[in-house]
């Protein structure tokens, strides 16, 4: 995994500079690799940040915004309160949100407009995980992003009081972010409790406002560490958030999404038991639920209860032959409701003596396409056990060889219970729509790392992955409010079939100057998306009962590639540090039967001055992104643009403790850029000239 | 018309009062929880086996007892049927409610004041909009006006014309299917309009049809005749539809409203430009008392509904 440059330069002006500079702390960069090879300029299936750094580069406040500005990675934004990462390419499913090791209870993946159901800020650590080792978490093209708390730090907090409390407010948008991080531990025991909140008002964009572009979120979250013994230690975590955000998508009313979430959980980490070293064993039950709001009326509600059991453990196989194994229970409960105001609860629809699936037999009958305005799928359960073991070999001290599998075995009960009878699927549509079903997707990964030189580091991942289709990818079939369109699931879908190989590198030239490259290609087999659906004469096909456009869930064939370049020059003048960067991101998505995968990022380049002078930093950012070019069919055009951004921030030490002040003035151009790929891209473009101003304090 | 529909709309928002036997909600309002109905409607839900009778304003989502004594509406031990007709007179249409006897047959097309319980309608005090209603003795020909003689002639006009609309129905309806109860919508007619553009919206004026197996069937009027325009829908919980116990009335140029006796629920049907659907639902004890099971229901009104 590539390292991003503004965090390694950071570092790097930090070491460079340590004489004059001792005490700044500029933001620390935390390459953690389950590997030999830990050092900086390195590539690695494992990347850690710390929130911190994260956030001081950061311009919004979603998890895309956080990593959007790593090599490959892409925020698919919808207004500001949703950014979910995409990360070469890869969207939605295939690529894994956890929490530790489980992966997130939300929709986020289902669709564009549900946002990742955490705030990156409350995060201590965000951890990127590619190649074989993203195997131990799921199956998952894009990799895993990992958000760790400090449930899921083996240690307990440093002895004593400790707090990081940060406020910010923006030029644009009023009110701010509020973030306050507290720890207290003994010896023995730790108590962590943390709080954020994020208000903004709607943004501007060339001087306009884009309306309903509103955002607030609310967080708690609390942690109790007990050490047991010297090797054991138990962590119960609490967490509750809340998020209500406007959903800029060009409807007369206003399209609102309210969030909530709470998680409870227990994590035991046990430092050996027996043979097995960095056990970990963790339960979490949380509930998930978001309800879609048109003009105030309760048009849509999402509710997902999730419980998981997971263990996961290191064992030395020989000297230099590892083993990492992760066993997971996950079970879901997913209900779903769509009906003008009738949303605010989950009902059991009325079963009479007629006809089940009737007015969708009809429309099947003169359309061929079996339309349903009621509720969009039935209530579904999962039962998941995942089983992943990960080995690394070592040869050498240059060469590090791992091979990792993921086997999934799930069952999916669907239960339409909540369907209105008219709305069933007909017998004579389909006799084993409902159906439960069994399935076990298979996949591996295999992976080489080697040192070429002291120069030349790389790694190369080759790997066949297999992923189940989502319960709303075979079941929805209904609009879709946010997005305006008709979604018509597949029950029929396959699995997901890739082989996706990776190939990063990284060159040394000298002290000062550093190349790295980032190469994918990615063959699916059968790449399940949503394609605009047309007739006979080549027309879209517009649903019966609003006339928007019906996109259908299908697999077919695709090649996704791309290809990364950072380079990176520093250079130290006295107390001076400077450091250069420049990153090009190349990315393409190709249908085998032709045409192109939609909602591509465009080519882009981003180029970044850092400036570090005793307790002072600051960044001038240019990033240009080209027009669409590989567009989809029907799919809509966007313009190129160009965003300019400068921050400073001076980090003064107190007696006790440090303050932080910091400054970001966003695209000081003021430049009406469109994210081409996101769904809002015509209705929310991204924010335009911006300053926000910012104080941490930490002790 | 359209300024009558708004009249109405501006109606539903204000108190009960009558002509000679009028209510006002000072004494027996009730409000009821905001429940999204469309705006500007105002319904009469009556039960004919118990005789209750409600009246429910969608505007201030309250609703009133009808049955109260010495009004002109008051149902109280009697037993009837609603229908909804546009009285178009010399200064427009003024939509009205009649209660007519339970057992009168609909398509005789000679109804008189004894087939009558009572007719409201909506008429201005001191600027405001008041609902009232006339007895049925006021229409007996020996006593009555000359307006209310026309009037009488006109519900009957509309009634036989509403019976040619039946029988067209009918006569279009899938075999095996028996109509129970329709809903044509008039189209507007503008002097600008008067063209052929004009005539071909009047063609396709959607003649909504529910038959007694509780299914929807839409129609459009074409020089063949009627012809089957979407695919027929269900409503949620009916499986049977009666005359008496199925009402459909004009919500907006673009819906209806159904209310069935057997589900006890209210449905929007609308389209806007594609086909009619079930836009919403509400159940009939989210917005009157508890216990209450009307058999029938008609309202007047422009309403105004989201889509």
């Amino acid at each position: 995994m590539i390292i991003k440059h503004y965090l390694s330069a950071s570092t790097c002006v930090l070491l460079l500079g340590t004489c004059a500079v001792a005490d700044v702390d500029i933001g620390e960069i935390n390459v953690e690799a389950h590997s030999i090879h830990l050092q900086e300029d390195q590539v690695s299936y494992n990347t850690s940040y710390g929130t911190d750094t994260l956030a001081n580069h950061t311009s919004g406040e979603t998890l895309g915004d956080y990593l959007s500005d790593q090599l490959g990675v892409d925020s698919a934004s919808y207004g500001p309160a949703v950014g979910r990462p995409t990360v070469r390419g890869m969207e939605g499913y295939r690529v894994g949100i956890a929490q530790g090791g489980i992966i997130l209870n939300d929709l986020s993946a289902m669709s564009q407009d549900h946002a990742v159901g955490l705030n990156a800020r409350m995060a201590e650590r965000i951890e990127m995980v590619k190649g074989p080792a993203s195997l131990l978490y799921g199956s998952y093209s894009g990799g895993v992003i990992r958000t760790l708390g400090e449930e899921h730090e083996e240690k307990l907090p440093k002895k004593g009081l400790s707090l990081d409390a940060s406020v910010s407010t923006n030029s644009d948008t009023g009110f701010g972010t509020t973030s306050v991080k507290s720890a207290y531990a003994l010896d023995d025991y730790s108590v962590n409790l943390n709080y954020y909140r994020n208000e903004a008002d709607s943004y501007k964009s060339g001087g306009n406002i884009v309306p309903d572009s509103d955002t607030f979120s609310e967080q708690f979250h609390g942690v109790l560490g007990w050490k047991i013994s010297p090797v054991h230690t138990i962590k119960l975590y609490a967490d509750t958030m809340d998020k209500d955000y406007g959903i800029p998508n060009g409807t007369f009313e206003r399209t609102e999404i309210l969030m909530e979430q709470q998680r409870y959980g227990v994590v035991l980490h046990s430092e050996s038991i027996g043979k097995l070293k960095n056990v970990v064993t963790e339960y979490q039950y949380s509930d998930y639920t978001h309800f879609e709001l048109e003009a105030g009326s309760y048009d849509g509600a999402f509710d997902q209860k999730q419980q998981s059991l997971s263990s996961e453990f290191d064992y030395k196989i020989s000297e230099n032959t590892d083993l990492s194994f992760r066993l997971e229970w996950v079970g879901n409960e997913l209900q779903v409701c769509h009906e003008h105001g009738k949303c605010k609860e989950f009902e059991e629809a009325i079963r009479t003596s007629a006809e089940d699936g009737l007015s969708l037999r009809n429309y099947y009958n003169a359309t061929g396409i079996p339309y349903s305005h009621g509720h969009p799928m039935p209530n579904t359960e999962e039962q998941k056990i995942l089983l992943a073991p990960n080995i690394k070999h070592y040869f050498s001290e240059t060469d590090e060889l791992s091979l990792a599998a993921n086997i999934v075995a799930r069952k999916l009960t669907p239960d339409p219970v909540n369907m209105q009878e008219t709305w069933l699927m007909h017998e004579s549509v389909d006799p084993d729509y409902y159906n439960e079903e069994e399935d076990v997707a298979f996949s591996l990964s295999m992976g080489w790392w080697h040192s070429w030189s002291e120069k030349l580091e790389a790694q190369a991942s080759l790997a066949y992955m297999e992923r189940l289709p989502s319960s709303q990818e075979l079941f929805w079939n209904g609009f879709h409010h946010a997005t305006e369109s008709y979604i018509l699931g597949n029950r029929d879908l396959d699995k997901e079939q890739s082989v996706n190989l990776d190939i990063d590198a990284v060159y040394k030239h000298n002290d000062d100057l550093s190349s790295r490259v980032s190469f994918y290609y990615y063959d699916f087999d059968n790449y399940i998306y949503q394609s605009p659906l047309v007739d006979g004469n080549g027309n879209p096909v517009l649903d019966p009962f609003h006339q928007s456009p019906v996109w259908k869930v299908q697999g077919e064939g695709a090649t996704i590639y791309g290809l990364g370049i950072e380079e990176r020059y520093n250079k130290t003048i006295g107390l001076h540090a400077l450091t250069f960067t420049a990153q090009l991101n190349f990315l393409k998505g190709k249908l085998d039967n032709g045409g192109y995968i939609p909602r591509m990022s465009p080519y882009n380049a981003t180029f970044c001055l850092e400036h570090d002078y005793m307790g002072l930093h600051n960044e001038l950012t240019y990033k240009w992104v080209d027009e669409s070019r590989n567009v989809a069919e029907n799919e809509t055009t966007t313009d190129g643009y160009k965003l300019l951004n400068f921050s400073t921030k001076y980090h003064y030490k107190l007696s006790s403790g440090s303050l932080d002040f910091w400054l970001k003035a966003n695209n000081l151009t003021d430049d009406v850029a469109k994210n081409h790929i996101s769904f809002l891209k015509e209705t929310a473009p991204l924010p335009g000239r911006s300053v926000t101003l910012g104080i941490d304090y930490k002790f | 018309m359209k300024k009558i529909w708004i009249a109405s709309a501006a109606a539903a928002a204000v108190m009960m009062t009558g002509c000679g036997g009028s209510s006002n909600n000072n004494n027996n309002n009730n409000d009821t929880t905001a429940i999204d109905l469309p705006d500007g409607k105002t319904l009469i839900l009556f039960d004919n086996v118990s005789s209750i009778q409600y009246l429910y304003n969608t505007d201030t989502d309250s609703y009133d007892d009808m049955n109260v004594a010495g009004k002109n509406y008051n149902m109280t031990g009697k037993n009837g049927k609603l229908i909804v007709w546009n009285h178009e007179t010399a200064s427009g249409v003024d939509p009205k409610i009649v209660m007519i006897d339970e057992n009168f047959d609909i398509t005789d097309g000679n109804l008189t004041h004894e087939d009558m319980h009572y007719l409201g309608h909506f008429h201005t005090e001191n600027n405001v909009p008041v609902f009232a209603a006339h007895s049925a003795d006021e229409f007996d020909p020996a006593s009555s006006s000359d307006g209310k003689k026309a009037a009488l002639k006109s519900l009957n006009m509309h009634l036989i014309e509403q019976n040619e609309i039946k029988e067209e129905i009918t006569e279009a309806l899938p075999s095996g299917e028996t109509l129970c109860n329709f809903f044509v919508f008039e189209h507007e007619e503008h002097e600008e309009d008067h063209n052929e553009t004009a005539h071909e919206e009047e063609e396709a004026a959607p003649h909504i049809a529910i038959t007694t197996s509780g299914k929807v069937y839409v129609f459009e009027e074409h020089e063949e005749g009627l012809e089957e325009s979407q695919a027929a829908f269900a409503l949620d919980g009916v499986t049977e539809c009666k005359e008496n116990e199925l009402s459909i009335i004009k919500n907006d140029d673009h819906g209806v409203l159904i209310f069935s006796a057997q589900s006890q629920k209210l449905y929007l049907a609308d389209s806007h430009g594609e086909d009619f659907h079930v836009h919403s639902t509400w159940d009939v004890d989210s917005f009157l008392p508890t216990g209450f099971t009307p058999t029938i229901f008609t309202g007047i009104g422009e309403g105004h509904h989201d889509h």
